[in-house]
């Protein structure tokens, strides 16, 4: 009898997962690819420390990787996985930032704690703080601050333009409406993706309408039966993790309003890795086109 | 008939009847008297079924309260205790319609006026009275009433010592605890004396 | 009139809980008396609304069974652990891989929840041979703020969707009702509802106080316990499928009792209506007032339910005497 307790104690504090059914439609950082310009080039600077999303790979695709000898967390590409952490979590370390013994450290708005940026600046240490892309209109405008902070604004302008040649918009017979959901089942989030959300920008690249983007009035709108059911979707369009949360496809259906839409009938339903989906840089296109195709085979 | 055969009860650690024997004939009226704490009540509620000796026997008729089902110990003993309490508003009439039928001892007991007051509101005399006269709806052979006259006017304890004697005429047994010394117990047929 | 206005109250909320919501619905009338032809308002807001009521009515009549048995105004199912036992029972079948929120079987391992806790109340208040009202408030709202604790414990640790949040165990949510939950809670209900009607008589009798129940001929402990499984069906039942809405068990016999008097038979049905009732508004509050958002249940039934708890005290009323 005790025996029985134990399990069911060891059972209950693992959280037996539940069946999942993963959607037919995910997309993973395997099948998209970043757009990066071959030509050896010259820098101004030889020791980069990156503490800002995406910048790592930007830098990569200018054929810069040699130069990065430190990184932040989110910098997590698998050609960067043997150059140093600088931040403990998503905080910086000036200490460790200082040892590298870097001539520029890039930073973006979000990097902190900003009591450890000072400490870098007043090291004597160049800071460059780039701009952060919501939206596919700001991926130019950060390769091209990328490229000047290296010295390298004629590589900038290059990749600037191979990214902009390479998304597709493909055409469909007719828009399809999309909403992009952010869930978080553990904490009972569910949101709408709206105006601003990043989503959108995606949504309108790929040739579809995002719904909640044209009908509801903020970036993240709560998400109730009701007012998915109103939108009715003809796809929907979430996190790989997030779908995970609520209990993959599955789950997601037993939503209430969520079955009531068409996306919901036809388990029409697209699942991005998380760290692909709304971060804008050389491997965008390259999601534009896969979307692209994703969506196509959905609604088929 | 209440016989009872050397019981003895013990509460709280304390032996407050010891090896106590009676008999408690039909159609009469025994009144309990004696001092505070020396177990009028005690002996009360081990015949009603309340309480169980730890040594000896009660018996009702040759039925052990103890031993019989909550029920089936309605139709044979009714009891009134000391300071009854009311939560809920219900009326004089509802209260002794949950014993039995109310009329009638409404009328001897003069608590028709009284019949559609709320309970919660009446005085302490007017509660005991409602107390009584429920325990005498439930028309039982044994009727027990713990201090019934203590919290009434002259007038009240003529009338209720009447509708006792009548009782006691028509075959019940009426036990009463009460607490006036002997001279004034003429009502009834038999006193028992209880000391420590 | 003042005895049909709760009934008359219900009918008109039912009908505005209905008609309001995000959604528009196109030709709302002909919609409403065909049923299955609109989706929003035949899979989505009829079975909420249906749901309100029923979990109204059930947190209702369990709260009348609670002081009901324990002889006590202050009684309800929070505070005897009936409703933290249920969201236990649930939490742990659903860890556990057996059932899923809102599914016959959770309702079952909720109502065993419920009782297993009340009982325990019971017990460590030593209710059975004695009846004490301090004992068992205190020993319940000790009994129920450590279940409620080992609900957020697990909650926290074990990230799953499915066995809910913090929020929804502590302060409700209709917001996940779908059809299929409806036959559960209805099942409960009814045979909650049933067998508090048949006690009813007994818990009248009750309110004597043990002693004199006992000796007009009631089976104290056995009522007692009857009582108590009538209160786990109805509050596990509710509890498991929607979470905690807090005051309704406690506000609405009160209420009931205000209006009608103490008999319990005819406060059944009364107490159900108000329950239903004041469930329904609350749950029409909450997905109106701060469109899209929806506010916790259990906030706005705490909002309403004070003022009842503070006119319990100040206003004189016969039919509860509150020393």
């Amino acid at each position: 009898m005790r025996r029985l307790g134990v399990i069911a104690i060891a059972i209950l504090l693992t959280g037996c997962a539940n069946s999942q059914i993963s959607s037919n439609y995910t997309i993973s950082e395997n099948d998209v690819s970043a757009i990066s310009i071959d030509a050896p080039t010259k820098f101004s600077v030889s020791r980069v420390v990156v503490l800002a999303n995406g910048v790592a790979e930007i830098m990569n695709s200018l054929n810069a990787r040699s130069i990065i000898v430190g990184r932040d967390i989110s910098s997590s590409e698998k050609a960067l996985k043997d150059v140093p952490l600088a931040t403990s979590g998503h905080q910086v370390l000036p200490e460790e930032v200082i040892a590298l013994k870097p001539d520029l450290v890039i930073i973006d708005a979000s990097t902190g704690p900003k009591a450890a940026i000072a400490q870098i600046k007043s090291a004597g240490i160049r800071v460059v703080q780039t701009p952060e892309s919501w939206t596919l209109a700001d991926i130019s405008i950060k390769v091209a601050a990328v490229a000047d902070a290296i010295g390298a604004p004629q590589q900038g302008v290059l990749l600037n333009t191979a990214i902009k040649d390479a998304i597709q918009t493909s055409t469909f017979s007719s828009k399809p409406r999309i909403a992009f959901l952010y869930l978080r089942g553990t904490s009972s989030i569910y949101l709408v993706g709206g105006p601003g959300s990043g989503a959108d920008s995606l949504i309108s690249a790929i040739g579809a309408i995002d719904v909640g983007a044209t009908s509801l009035p903020r970036p993240f709108n709560t998400m109730t039966a009701e007012s998915l059911a109103t939108l009715n979707p003809d796809l929907i369009l979430v996190m790989t993790k997030g779908l995970e949360s609520v209990g993959g496809v599955s789950g997601l259906l037993k939503l209430p309003g969520v079955a009531q839409t068409k996306a919901g009938k036809n388990e029409a339903i697209i699942d991005v890795d998380d760290s692909l989906l709304l971060s804008f840089g050389p491997r965008t296109p390259s999601l534009v086109v896969a979307l692209g195709k994703k969506v196509s085979a959905a609604l088929k | 008939m209440i016989t009872i055969n050397e019981i003895t009860i013990v509460r709280d650690g304390r032996e407050i009847i010891y090896d106590y024997s009676e008999q408690i004939p039909a159609g009469s009226i025994t009144a309990i008297v004696g001092p505070n704490g020396c177990g009028k009540s005690t002996l009360l509620a081990a015949i009603a079924g309340d309480i169980a000796p730890i040594k000896g026997t009660i018996t009702i008729d040759e039925l052990h309260p103890i031993l019989t089902s909550p029920a089936q110990l309605a139709q044979i003993r009714a009891v009134a205790i000391q300071n009854q309490s009311y939560t809920l508003g219900f009326t004089v009439k509802q209260i002794i319609e949950m014993a039995g039928p109310a009329e009638e001892v409404m009328r001897s007991l003069d608590l028709t006026s009284l019949a559609d007051r709320v309970v919660t509101t009446l005085s302490g005399g007017e509660a005991q009275r409602v107390s009584i006269a429920a325990a005498i709806a439930q028309r039982t052979p044994v009727l027990l009433l713990d201090e019934p006259l203590a919290a009434q006017d002259v007038r009240s304890r003529k009338r209720i010592i009447e509708v006792l004697k009548k009782l006691a005429e028509d075959g019940v047994s009426v036990v009463v605890v009460a607490h006036s010394n002997e001279s004034e117990l003429t009502w009834a047929d038999k006193v028992i004396k209880q000391f420590l | 009139m003042k005895k049909i206005a709760p009934a008359i109250a219900l009918v008109i909320a039912t009908f505005v809980a209905i008609y309001v919501g995000t959604a528009q619905i196109d030709s709302f009338w002909s919609a409403l008396f065909a049923p299955g032809s609109n989706e929003i308002l035949w899979q989505i807001r009829i079975p909420r609304v249906t749901a309100a009521l029923i979990v109204g009515a059930s947190l209702a009549l369990a709260g009348l069974m609670a002081q009901g048995a324990c002889n006590n105004a202050l009684a309800e199912p929070s505070i005897l652990g009936t409703t933290a036992g249920a969201a236990l029972g649930t939490v742990i079948a659903v860890l556990t891989g057996l059932v899923q929120v809102g599914s016959m079987g959770a309702i079952a391992c909720g109502a065993l929840g419920a009782l297993a806790a009340t009982s325990l109340t019971f017990k460590l208040a030593n209710l059975r041979s004695q009846l004490s009202s301090f004992a068992l408030i205190i020993v319940g709202i000790a009994v129920s703020a450590s279940i409620t604790a080992v609900v957020g414990l697990l909650s926290a640790m074990v990230t799953r969707a499915d066995a809910r949040s913090i929020s929804f165990w502590n302060f409700g949510s209709l917001a996940l009702i779908t059809r299929d939950n409806l036959v559960g809670i209805s099942i409960t209900a009814i045979v909650g509802g049933f067998i508090a009607w048949k006690i009813s008589p007994s818990l009248d009798r009750l309110s004597l106080g043990d002693a004199t129940a006992f000796h007009i001929g009631i089976d104290v402990p056995r009522v007692r316990l009857i009582a108590l499984v009538a209160l786990s069906l109805l509050a596990g039942g509710a509890v498991s499928t929607v979470g905690s809405i807090a005051f309704i068990g406690l506000a609405a016999p009160h209420i009931a009792r205000f209006i009608y008097g103490p008999i319990h038979r005819n406060l059944i049905v009364h107490t159900a209506i108000i329950g239903a009732l004041l469930v329904v508004v609350a749950d029409t509050l909450s997905r109106s007032v701060a469109q899209p958002n929806e506010l916790p249940i259990g906030l706005i039934t705490s909002l309403l339910g004070a003022p009842v708890l503070i006119a319990l005290v100040t206003v004189k009323n016969n039919v509860w005497k509150t020393q």
